[in-house]
């Protein structure tokens, strides 16, 4: 799997979106404190319903939206299979 | 008292969804999730504690027409995903927009006395003015 920036063509650092459930208390002189934070999302879910969902992962360098390539190598076995069709035929 | 459960009371622990934004490491080992850190802060974590702030304080500004009525506890109840961390109870409060049920010239005569009573004491203050210093 590998991800891409469309725009700079950053690889390696980028930001997501994630809902989390965060569990807080009032405190006597009114302010907060944050006591639990529970992931709510799938980190694996999120990424393979990249394109069916509104959210996008984007590009901690520029702020492009990233590409996510689940099989890299799979131009690469299509071809093979084009080549053992041909030496088939 | 800030916001206030209607089932079991609770005053002070609450749970509220928020979205937080992390950062994303594609390495050759994977993927590693991990907050997002620029040069000088942590985003991540001031984010989180911005946005729970930006959150409480839209709750508790509602009107109440945003809010939905409780008949029970003629109260109203926060219709925004606030719930208890006790007993996860949906049915939030805030207690301070508890209205009166009562028309605004009712209120108005119901409060005319102490109304007057700050009127006197602005009139009292005014007589007394502090003395100028004169050569």
């Amino acid at each position: 799997m590998k991800i891409i920036c469309q725009s700079c063509g950053n690889h390696k650092n980028f930001l997501i979106p994630l809902w989390v459930r965060c569990t807080f208390k009032f405190n006597e002189d009114g302010t907060i404190s944050i006591l639990h934070i529970r992931q709510l999302e799938s980190l694996e879910d999120k990424i393979v319903d990249q394109g069916k969902t509104s959210f996008a992962i984007t590009c901690k360098e520029c702020g492009g939206e990233a590409r996510i390539i689940l099989n890299q190598y799979e131009h690469l076995d299509e071809h093979k299979s084009q080549a053992l069709a041909l030496e088939g035929l | 008292m800030r916001l206030l459960c209607l089932c079991c009371g609770n005053r002070r622990y609450f749970d509220v969804d928020i979205e937080s934004l992390k950062q994303l490491n594609s390495d050759t080992e994977g993927l590693i999730i991990e907050n997002a850190r620029f040069e000088d802060f942590d985003f991540t974590e001031d984010g989180l504690r911005d946005n729970l702030q930006n959150q409480v304080d839209y709750i508790l500004n509602q009107t109440s027409s945003q809010m939905l009525f409780d008949s029970a506890t003629e109260s109203y109840y926060s219709a925004i995903e606030v719930l208890c961390a006790k007993c996860g109870s949906r049915r939030i409060a805030i207690p301070s927009k508890t209205f009166k049920k009562l028309s605004l010239e009712q209120e108005l005569e119901q409060n005319r006395e102490e109304f007057q009573n700050i009127r006197k004491e602005r009139k009292n203050h005014e007589n007394n003015l502090p003395v100028l210093w004169q050569p």
